[in-house]
C-alpha cells in the first residue's frame, strides 16, 4: 500500500512559545463565555439549577480539558519557515495541510493583533495571493518576528509585478 | 479619441428609463385597480397616479443626473439626484467591457456597456455600468476601453464555435431544466392564486386526484423538455465564440438579451470541461473558461461558461481551441492512473454509506419493498464509486496541469503551468494509512484552487517540483517508505 518516496521535513520554525498562553487564555475566556450564562440563570430560576448543574460541570469539564490540551499539541503541530522561494505553512493533527505561497505570488502580507495579542506581544501574520483560496496566516508570532518577517516579504514582493 | 468632456448617456434613454420602469409598476397598479373597495376609491386611483408619476419623473431624471467621462487614464461616473454618487476607474485597471442589451433597449437601438476592473474584492465598487448609449457607441467604447481594434463585422475571425440547434437536445438534461420545471409550476400556481382560482379539496380529488399518475410524469417531463428548450433558446440564440486579436476570447451570445463578453488572452488560465451525469449518458459535456476576475454574480452557473452543452468531441474541441492547443494535448491528453489505495478510497467512500442506508433500511420491518430498494441502493451506489474510479486521473504536459474527477459532475480541469500561484498538500488520517495526498494547484482564476485528488504522496512532490521547481527542495529528505508525507 506504501509508496516509499521522498517524505519532507516540518518547517523549521515554531510559533512564539507565548502563543500557548494566548490559545489558554482563548480557550478559558470561551468557556467562561459560555459558563456565565448558565450560572445567572441557575440564580434566577432556581428550578432549572439541577439541570444546569448537569451542563455547567459538563461545560467546566470540557472547558479545562480543551484549555490543558489544544494551546500545547497547537504549539507542536504548527510549523512555519521561509525560504528563498515561498513562505511554506504546516497544520493540522487528524489531517495534515501544508500551505504553499512561493513569494513572486505573493500580493499583501498583514499583520494582525487583537488584544490578547497585544498583551503578550504576539501577532498575526496573513499572506494573501491572487487566488480566492490562497491566504496563508501564521498566528501567534513574536511581535519582533511577525515585524521582520511582514517587513522582509513586503520587501520581496515590491519587485514583482502582476502575481497572478 | 478621448476627451476629457462630460457626456450624457443617450437621449433615448428619456424614453426608456420611465418605460421599463412603469412596466415593472403594472403588477402594483393592477392590484390597486382590483383590490378596489367601494368606499375610498379616489384616494386609491389618486395614490396610483401619483406613485405612476414619482416613478416618470424619477426615470426622466436619471438622464439628467447621470454623465460620464472617458478621461486619458480615467473613466468616470457620476450619478444620483439626491445623494450623488461619483465613481472613477482607473484605465489601467480596466481587465473587461461587456456590452448587454434587454429588450427595451433593443428596440430603440441602445446597448449599456459594464465595465470591470476584474477585482473580485470590493464586489459591485469594482464595476461601472453605463446605463445605455447607442450600440455604435458601446462598441466603440469597448473598443476604446481593452485597447482593441473596433470589431469589423467584415473581418474574417478564427471562429471556435457557432450555434447548432441539435445541440438543444442537450437543455433538459441539464440540472437547470430541473430549476425551470420549479418555476413553471410555481408561476402557474401564482396566476391561479392572483386570479382566486383556488380549487378546494373535494375539486381537486375529483379532477386531478382521478387522474392516472402517468399523465402527472408525462405533464412534468413535458415542462422540463419545453422550459429548458425555452431558456436553451434565450440563452443561446446566435451563440458564437471567436478569438480576438489579443489572443483573447469574445462571446455573443442571447435572443432577447443580446450579450457580448470579451475574456481577455492574459487573463486565461485554462479550461474546465463540466460533464453532468445525465448530460454526460446523452453523450455531451460543456466547455468553460477559467480566467481571472469574472463576476461572481448571481449568475455563478454560468460564470466561464463559454458554450451550452454540447456534443463531447465538440465540447473538446472548444475547450482545445480556448487554449490554442490540440485536444490531444489538453482535456483529451491521457491521464496517469492513480494508486489502488485511491481505487479502495472510492469504493469504500461511495459503498459505505449505501450499505449503513441498508442496514438500516433491513434493520426497519417494511419488508416488502425491502426486496427491490436495498439492492437499487446498493447498486447504484456501486456504480457511482466505479464511475468516481474511472473518471480519476491526471497529467502534467509541457504547459498544462490536468486533473480530472467527479461522479454526479465529472469535471476536467486543464491548468496553465504558470497560472499556479501556490499549492496546498492535504492529508487526512485514513489517506495517511494509504499513503495518498490531496493536491491543491491554487490559482487566481475560478474556483481558487484545483484538487488532484488522492494521489500518492510521492506523486504529488514530483508534481510540485515539476511545475514550481525548486519549491520544496529544501524540505526533502530521504526515502525511508513512511507513510506521512511529513516527518515531524
Amino acid at each position: 500500500m506504501t509508496t516509499p518516496g521522498p517524505q519532507l521535513r516540518a518547517p523549521a520554525h515554531h510559533v512564539s512559545p507565548r502563543a500557548r498562553r494566548w490559545w489558554a487564555l482563548r480557550s478559558g475566556l470561551t468557556t467562561l463565555a459560555v459558563l456565565v450564562p448558565q450560572v445567572a440563570v441557575a440564580v434566577v430560576l432556581p428550578s432549572w439549577a439541577r439541570l444546569l448543574l448537569v451542563t455547567g460541570a459538563v461545560t467546566l469539564v470540557v472547558g479545562v480539558a480543551h484549555l490543558l490540551v489544544v494551546p500545547r499539541v497547537r504549539y507542536a503541530l504548527h510549523r512555519w519557515e521561509v525560504t528563498d522561494d515561498a513562505v511554506h505553512t504546516l497544520a493540522g493533527w487528524v489531517r495534515l495541510e501544508w500551505r504553499i505561497a512561493p513569494i513572486t505570488r505573493v500580493q499583501t502580507v498583514d499583520t494582525d493583533r487583537g488584544p490578547l495579542q497585544r498583551a503578550l506581544g504576539l501577532a498575526s501574520v496573513t499572506v494573501t495571493t491572487a487566488s480566492s483560496s490562497g491566504a496563508l496566516t501564521i498566528d501567534g508570532l513574536d511581535l519582533d518576528d511577525a515585524l521582520g518577517l511582514a517587513e522582509r516579504l513586503t520587501r520581496a514582493t515590491e519587485s514583482v509585478g502582476d502575481a497572478t | 479619441m478621448s476627451d476629457a468632456s462630460w457626456l450624457r448617456l443617450d437621449r433615448r434613454m428619456l424614453v426608456v428609463h420611465p418605460a421599463v420602469d412603469l412596466v415593472k409598476l403594472v403588477p402594483v397598479l393592477v392590484v390597486i385597480a382590483i383590490t378596489g373597495g367601494s368606499t375610498d376609491d379616489r384616494w386609491r386611483l389618486g395614490g396610483g397616479l401619483l406613485l405612476a408619476v414619482a416613478v416618470l419623473v424619477l426615470g426622466v431624471s436619471r438622464w439628467f443626473t447621470t454623465t460620464y467621462r472617458i478621461g486619458d487614464d480615467r473613466v468616470e461616473l457620476r450619478t444620483g439626484l439626491l445623494r450623488r454618487h461619483h465613481r472613477s476607474v482607473h484605465r489601467d485597471r480596466i481587465r473587461t467591457a461587456d456590452l448587454t442589451a434587454n429588450p427595451a433597449h433593443r428596440l430603440f437601438g441602445l446597448a449599456v456597456v459594464r465595465v470591470g476592473t476584474g477585482r473580485r474584492e470590493g464586489g459591485e465598487d469594482a464595476e461601472l455600468t453605463l446605463d445605455a448609449v447607442r450600440r455604435g457607441e458601446a462598441e466603440r467604447l469597448r473598443a476604446l476601453l481593452l485597447g482593441v481594434a473596433p470589431v469589423d463585422a467584415a473581418a474574417p475571425v478564427p471562429e471556435l464555435a457557432r450555434l447548432r440547434w441539435g445541440w438543444v437536445r442537450f437543455a433538459p438534461l441539464t440540472f437547470s431544466a430541473l430549476a425551470v420545471v420549479g418555476a413553471v409550476w410555481v408561476g402557474l400556481i401564482r396566476l391561479a392564486d392572483e386570479f382566486s382560482i383556488r380549487p378546494g379539496a373535494v375539486v381537486l380529488e375529483q379532477t386531478a386526484g382521478r387522474a392516472p399518475i402517468w399523465l402527472g410524469a408525462v405533464a412534468l417531463v413535458l415542462t422540463a423538455v419545453v422550459g429548458a428548450a425555452v431558456v436553451f433558446v434565450e440563452n443561446w440564440w446566435g451563440y458564437r465564440l471567436t478569438r480576438a486579436d489579443d489572443g483573447g476570447l469574445e462571446l455573443r451570445r442571447g435572443l432577447l438579451t443580446r450579450r457580448t463578453l470579451s475574456l481577455e488572452g492574459r487573463r486565461l488560465r485554462g479550461v474546465e470541461l463540466d460533464e453532468p451525469l445525465l448530460v454526460r449518458l446523452g453523450g455531451g459535456a460543456r466547455p468553460l473558461a477559467l480566467t481571472t476576475g469574472l463576476r461572481a454574480d448571481h449568475q455563478a452557473e454560468h460564470v466561464g461558461a463559454v458554450g451550452p452543452a454540447m456534443p463531447r468531441r465538440v465540447a473538446h474541441r472548444v475547450a482545445a481551441g480556448v487554449l490554442g492547443v490540440d485536444p490531444a494535448e489538453a482535456t483529451r491528453v491521457p491521464l496517469a492512473r492513480h494508486p489502488r489505495a485511491a481505487v479502495v478510497r472510492r469504493l469504500t467512500r461511495g459503498v459505505g454509506p449505501a450499505l449503513v442506508v441498508a442496514a438500516v433500511l433491513l434493520a426497519t420491518p417494511q419488508t416488502p419493498a425491502d426486496v427491490v430498494t436495498v439492492p437499487l441502493v446498493l447498486v447504484g451506489a456501486l456504480l457511482l464509486a466505479l464511475d468516481r474510479v474511472r473518471a480519476l486521473g491526471h497529467a502534467l504536459t509541457g504547459e498544462h496541469l490536468v486533473t480530472r474527477a467527479g461522479g454526479w459532475v465529472r469535471r476536467t480541469v486543464v491548468l496553465r503551468r504558470g497560472g499556479v500561484i501556490g499549492w496546498r498538500l492535504t492529508q487526512s488520517l485514513t489517506q495517511r494509512r494509504a499513503g495518498l495526498v490531496t493536491l491543491h494547484a491554487v490559482t487566481a482564476a475560478g474556483r481558487g484552487r484545483y484538487e488532484v485528488l488522492d494521489v500518492g504522496a510521492d506523486r504529488a512532490l514530483e508534481l510540485v517540483d515539476d511545475v514550481t521547481p525548486g519549491l520544496l527542495t529544501p524540505f526533502v529528505i530521504g526515502a525511508r517508505g513512511a507513510r506521512s508525507f511529513v516527518r515531524r
